[in-house]
C-alpha cells in the first residue's frame, strides 16, 4: 500500500477516525494493528521480519538495561546489533557479496563459484532496522530507558507513516510521544493535511512527471545524445528529492493528523552552496544517524584532520551502500565523500587568504557560483546512483562530455521522451515553484502557516483547489505506469 | 458544541468546494467519444423501440435516423468497435436499465472470437461505459469483463484515466456535441474489393464463449419480451475471414434465434459500397438500413409503436442533416465523397471534364448513381480537373460543398 494509492486513501481516514473514537489508553494498540496491516499489505510474510527486528531490539535493550552495572553490556550490545542487522545483510547484501566474489573469480580467469540467489528485498527493511539499532545503542549509552511495554515498542518500530521510507526516528522523539495520546486538535490536523497535500504535489505531480523523462533516457542512454543525458541528470536530482522528500512530508503530515510530530527529514537541500551543506539538509534522519552512531564512534574530528577526512569518507561510502546493494551506490557515496573532503581542504586553504577590498560586493556572485558548482557535483554523483551499472554510468559521463546535439533543445527533440511541450513547460513551472517554496522555508516562512491565518472561505477554497490540482496534474491512474517510491528499494 | 462548529464548517465547506470543482472538471477532461455517441440515447431512452447492437459492422451500418424518416421506426445504434459477445451482452443489459425496446438486432461478426476482450483493445469499451451511469449492472459488467484492478477502476471512475488529458483539451471538450447519427458512425470512404478467391466452407461450430453469451442475451430478451434478431452484415473480405468457416445457422437454430446472413446478398454492390475491408460505406449502409426498415415492418416486429415526440425527432433529423454536411470535407478523396451518392437529403451535381473516362470504383459509383434522382452528372466540364463535385441540400439552398478532383490512377 503506497501513499499514492486508492487503498491508502481508504485506509488512512479509517485509521484516523477509529483512532480518535476509541479510548486513549488503547489507541497505541490500534495504531500498531494498523501499522502491521499496512506493512503486511505488501507481503504477509514480511510481518515476521518486522517482528524479528522488533523482538531483537526489545529483548536486547531489556538485557542491556539489566546489565547496566555489569561488564557484559558491550557483549550484549554487539550480539543484539549483529542479530538486528542479520536480516538486512541477508536480504539486501547476499546477492551483492556473492556477485562481487564471482566477479573477482571471473577477472582472475576462473569460473564464478556461486549461483546468485533470487532474494526479494523486503520493503523498508533498511529504515526500521536502523531505527531499532539506534534504539539499542541509545539504551546502551543510557540516553533512553528500555521500553517495558512490548506493544508500545513494536509501534515505535512499525509506526506506519514512517515505516517504509523514513524519517528514521530517534527513540527520544517518537517513543515518548506514543505514551501520551493527545485529544484531536483541529489546527494540528489541518496543518498535517497541508503537509500531506504538499507532499503529494512533490511526489505525484513533480517527481513522477520527471520519472517519465528520466526513465526514458536512462533505459537506453546510448540512443540519446549528451543534451538528453544532461537534462536527465539535472532532472533526476530533483526527481529523487521530490520523491523522497514528498514521501517524508506525507509521512510527517499523516503523523501530525494522528497528533504525533516526526522530525524534519529535508531542509531545502536544493539551495545548498556546498556538498557538505547539501548533506546537512538532505535525508537529515539518516545523516544524523550516521553522525551519531558511526562517525562519532569512529573518532569524528577528535583524532586529527587526516583521521577526520578518512572518517568522513568511510561514513559516506557506507551511506552509499545503505542506499543500495550495488557498486554504483558505493561509488555514489564515495564520490560525495571525496567532494566533501576536497571542500574541507579547499575551504581551509581559502580561509588563509586575506579578504581583499570590495570582496563583500562579490558575495552574491560567489554564492551563485558555489550553488551552481554544488548542483553540478551532486548531479554527477547521481549519475552513478541512477545508472543500471558502473559501465553505463561511465558511458553516460563520456557521452555528456562529448555533447554536440545542442540543437535538440530548440528543435523539439527533447519533447520526444514522454513529456510533450505542455508537460515540459508545466514541469519547469513546478520546479520554479518548488525552489520558491524552499526559499521561503529557508527564510523561516512557512506557507502553510500563512494559509492557516487566512479567512475560512479562502482557506477552504485553496485546500480544495490543491486537492483538485493533485488529482488533475498528478501522474496516477490507468495511464500511469505506477512508479513505486524510489526509496522503497533501499 | 461551539468548539466543534468551526472545524465542522471548515471541513464541510472544503469538501463542498472540492465536490463542486470536481463535478465540473470530470466531464470536462473526459474523452467525448462516449458523450458524442450516447448523449442522445440517455437523454430520451424511452423513445426507442429498436436497438442495433454488436461491433463496428453494425455501428457503420444501421443509420437509425433514416430508419425513422423512411420507415417510422424509432431506433438507436448502440454498437461499438471490436465488441465481443460478452461485451455486447453487458451493453444490452445496461441499456435495458434505461429503455424498453421491442426488438434488438445484433451483428454477430465477433462471434468468431472466443476471448472476452481482444488483446490490446481493453480501452475500446470506454466508448460505451463512460457515458453509462454508475449502477449495479455497470459494476457487474466491469468486474466480469476486466481482470486488472487498475483497468476496472478506470472504467468505474474514468477520471483516473482521463485526468492526463488536461494538455489536449479542445473547444469540443468545453462545448461537446452529440454525433446526430443516432449512434451510427458514417464511413465516407471507398474500398476496392478483390473478387473472392474461394467459397464459404463452414468447417466448425461457433466458439464456446460467444455461444454462451448469445444464450444469455436470448434469455435476457425472452425475460423482457424483446424480439432478438442476429445478423451478419455484408463486408468486403468475409470470405477470407474467420467468419467464413463458422456454421452460424447450426448455433442460431439451436438457440432459437432468428438469423439473417447478408454476406452474400445482392442488397449491396460490395465492389462499390465498401468503405474499407470490413465495413460498408454510407451508400452501402443506407441500403442495408433500408432493408432493416422493410424487414421489421413486413414482419410487424414493431406493430404498435408508442406515440413519439414528433417535434423532437424532426429536430434531431435536422441536426442529423447538419452533421452529415460536416462529414464531406473529411473524406480523404473523390471516391470517399461519392460514397454518399444515394443520400436523398442532398443533391449532387457532378461535372466531369470533357473527354474524361472514369475508371475503377469511380466508374462503378457513377454507373450506380445514374438511377439516383438526386445525382446530376454532366460531362461538359471545361476545367483541368477530372471531376467537380458540388453538393447542396435537397430542401433548397446553396452549395455547402464544392471541390474538384484530378484523379490519378492510384485514386481510382
Amino acid at each position: 500500500m503506497v501513499f499514492n494509492s486508492l487503498s491508502f486513501l481508504i485506509f488512512f481516514p479509517t485509521v484516523v477516525l477509529v483512532y480518535y473514537l476509541i479510548p486513549c489508553r488503547v489507541r497505541y494498540l490500534w495504531l500498531l494493528f494498523a501499522s502491521w496491516f499496512f506493512y503486511m499489505s505488501w507481503n504477509i510474510s514480511y510481518g515476521l521480519l518486522l517482528l524479528f527486528s522488533t523482538a531483537t531490539a526489545y529483548f536486547g535493550a531489556l538485557l542491556l538495561s539489566r546489565a547496566k552495572n555489569s561488564g557484559s553490556g558491550k557483549r550484549i550490545l554487539i550480539i543484539s546489533l549483529l542479530a538486528e542487522f542479520c536480516p538486512l545483510v541477508f536480504f539486501k547484501y547476499t546477492g551483492f557479496i556473492l556477485d562481487s566474489i564471482n566477479h573477482v573469480f571471473e577477472v582472475a580467469g576462473s569460473y564464478a563459484p556461486f549461483a546468485l540467489p533470487d532474494i526479494l528485498l523486503p520493503i523498508g527493511i533498511s529504515f526500521y532496522t536502523f531505527q531499532a539499532a539506534g534504539y539499542i545503542i541509545d539504551v546502551y549509552r543510557g540516553t533512553v530507558e528500555a521500553e517495558r511495554n512490548f506493544f508500545r515498542f513494536a509501534l515505535f518500530v512499525a509506526f506506519f507513516p514512517q515505516l517504509v521510507a523514513g524519517p528514521i526516528e530517534r527513540t527520544k522523539n517518537l517513543l515518548s510521544q506514543l505514551d501520551c495520546t493527545a485529544r484531536f486538535d483541529f489546527e494540528k490536523a489541518r496543518d498535517g493535511l497541508y503537509l500531506m497535500l504538499w507532499g503529494y504535489i512533490m511526489k505525484v505531480v513533480i517527481a513522477d512527471r520527471i520519472a517519465i523523462f528520466v526513465n526514458c533516457v536512462y533505459e537506453s542512454p546510448l540512443k540519446y545524445g549528451g543534451v538528453y543525458l544532461i537534462t536527465a541528470a539535472m532532472l533526476f536530482s530533483i526527481q529523487i528529492y521530490c520523491d523522497f522528500a514528498g514521501y517524508s512530508t506525507i509521512a510527517k503530515g499523516a503523523a501530525k493528523i494522528l497528533g504525533i510530530n516526526l522530525m524534519d527529514n529535508f531542509n531545502s537541500p536544493t539551495l545548498s552552496i556546498s556538498v557538505s551543506e547539501y548533506w546537512r539538509r538532505w535525508h537529515i534522519s539518516l545523516t544524523s544517524w550516521f553522525r551519531d552512531y558511526l562517525y562519532i564512534p569512529l573518532g569524528g574530528n577528535r583524532k586529527g584532520p587526516k583521521r577526520k577526512l578518512l572518517n568522513k569518507f568511510v561514513v559516506f561510502t557506507i551511506s552509499g551502500l545503505w542506499h543500495g546493494a550495488d557498486w554504483t551506490y558505493v561509488m555514489w557515496g564515495s564520490l560525495n565523500g571525496i567532494f566533501i573532503i576536497l571542500e574541507d581542504i579547499a575551504s581551509s586553504a581559502l580561509g588563509r587568504i586575506p579578504a581583499f577590498p570590495g570582496s563583500k560586493h562579490l558575495k552574491l556572485p560567489i554564492k551563485l557560483i558555489k550553488w551552481l558548482l554544488t548542483c553540478i557535483l551532486v548531479d554527477i554523483a547521481y549519475i552513478f546512483f541512477r545508472a543500471v551499472n558502473m559501465g553505463s554510468a561511465f558511458l553516460i559521463i563520456e557521452s555528456i562530455l562529448k555533447t554536440s546535439n545542442w540543437k535538440e533543445l530548440t528543435n523539439g527533440g527533447i519533447f520526444s521522451c514522454g513529456l510533450d511541450v505542455k508537460n515540459f513547460v508545466f514541469l519547469l513551472i513546478m520546479i520554479a515553484m518548488l525552489m520558491l517554496v524552499d526559499l521561503f522555508n529557508n527564510k523561516g516562512i512557512r506557507l502553510r502557516t500563512l494559509l492557516a491565518g487566512k479567512p475560512l472561505p479562502l482557506r477552504s477554497l485553496l485546500t480544495a483547489a490543491a486537492a483538485v490540482f493533485i488529482l488533475l496534474f498528478g501522474i496516477w491512474g490507468s495511464t500511469y505506469d505506477a512508479a513505486e517510491f524510489i526509496y522503497f528499494q533501499f | 458544541m461551539k468548539k466543534y462548529l468551526y472545524p465542522i464548517t471548515e471541513t464541510l465547506l472544503t469538501l463542498m468546494i472540492f465536490a463542486l470543482i470536481m463535478s465540473a472538471l470530470i466531464p470536462l477532461v473526459e474523452n467525448k467519444q462516449s458523450y458524442t455517441k450516447y448523449k442522445a440515447f440517455y437523454d430520451t431512452p424511452e423513445e426507442y423501440d429498436v436497438l442495433f447492437c454488436g461491433d463496428s459492422h453494425m455501428m457503420n451500418t444501421a443509420y437509425t435516423m433514416e430508419l425513422w424518416k423512411n420507415h417510422g421506426i424509432r431506433a438507436y445504434n448502440i454498437a461499438n468497435s471490436a465488441e465481443s459477445m460478452p461485451v455486447t451482452y453487458y451493453v444490452i443489459k445496461n441499456a435495458l436499465d434505461h429503455c424498453d425496446p421491442k426488438v434488438i438486432v445484433i451483428d454477430t461478426f465477433f462471434t468468431y472470437n472466443n476471448r472476452i476482450m481482444t488483446a490490446g483493445k481493453e480501452m475500446l469499451p470506454h466508448q460505451y461505459f463512460d457515458m453509462l451511469p454508475l449502477s449495479k449492472n455497470k459494476i457487474e459488467a466491469v468486474n466480469c469483463l476486466f481482470d486488472s484492478r487498475e483497468t476496472r477502476f478506470g472504467y468505474l471512475f474514468d477520471f483516473s484515466l482521463y485526468h492526463s488529458r488536461w494538455n489536449e483539451l479542445e473547444r469540443g471538450d468545453f462545448f461537446p456535441e452529440y454525433n446526430g447519427f443516432g449512434g451510427a458512425e458514417p464511413l465516407l470512404a471507398s474500398y476496392t474489393v478483390k473478387p473472392p478467391s474461394g467459397k464459404m466452407s463452414k468447417k466448425h461450430d461457433m466458439a464456446k464463449r460467444p455461444e454462451e453469451y448469445l444464450g444469455k442475451i436470448k434469455s435476457l430478451c425472452d425475460e423482457k419480451g424483446i424480439k432478438l434478431i442476429c445478423v451478419m452484415n455484408p463486408y468486403a473480405m468475409w470470405f477470407e475471414n474467420k467468419t467464413g468457416n463458422v456454421d452460424f445457422e447450426k448455433t442460431f437454430s439451436k438457440l432459437g434465434i432468428e438469423f439473417i446472413d447478408l454476406r452474400e446478398s445482392d442488397l449491396v454492390d460490395i465492389y462499390a459500397d465498401s468503405g474499407d475491408v470490413a465495413h460498408l460505406n454510407m451508400t452501402g449502409a443506407r441500403k442495408i438500413t433500408d432493408f432493416y426498415g422493410k424487414y421489421l415492418t413486413e414482419h410487424s416486429y414493431v406493430p404498435d409503436p408508442a406515440p413519439c415526440d414528433e417535434a423532437l425527432w424532426n429536430k434531431n433529423y435536422e441536426y442529423y442533416i447538419e452533421k452529415k454536411k460536416a462529414v464531406f470535407p473529411m473524406a480523404a478523396d473523390c471516391a470517399g465523397v461519392l460514397s454518399d451518392l444515394n443520400d436523398p437529403d442532398f443533391i449532387f451535381d457532378l461535372t466531369l471534364r470533357k473527354g474524361y473516362v472514369p475508371e475503377g470504383t469511380i466508374a462503378l459509383m457513377l454507373d450506380n448513381a445514374r438511377s439516383f434522382d438526386n445525382v446530376n452528372i454532366s460531362a461538359e466540364g471545361e476545367a483541368d480537373d477530372d471531376i467537380l463535385v458540388r453538393i447542396r441540400p435537397a430542401s433548397g439552398g446553396d452549395y455547402f460543398f464544392e471541390k474538384s478532383y484530378r484523379l490519378s490512377p492510384s485514386s481510382l
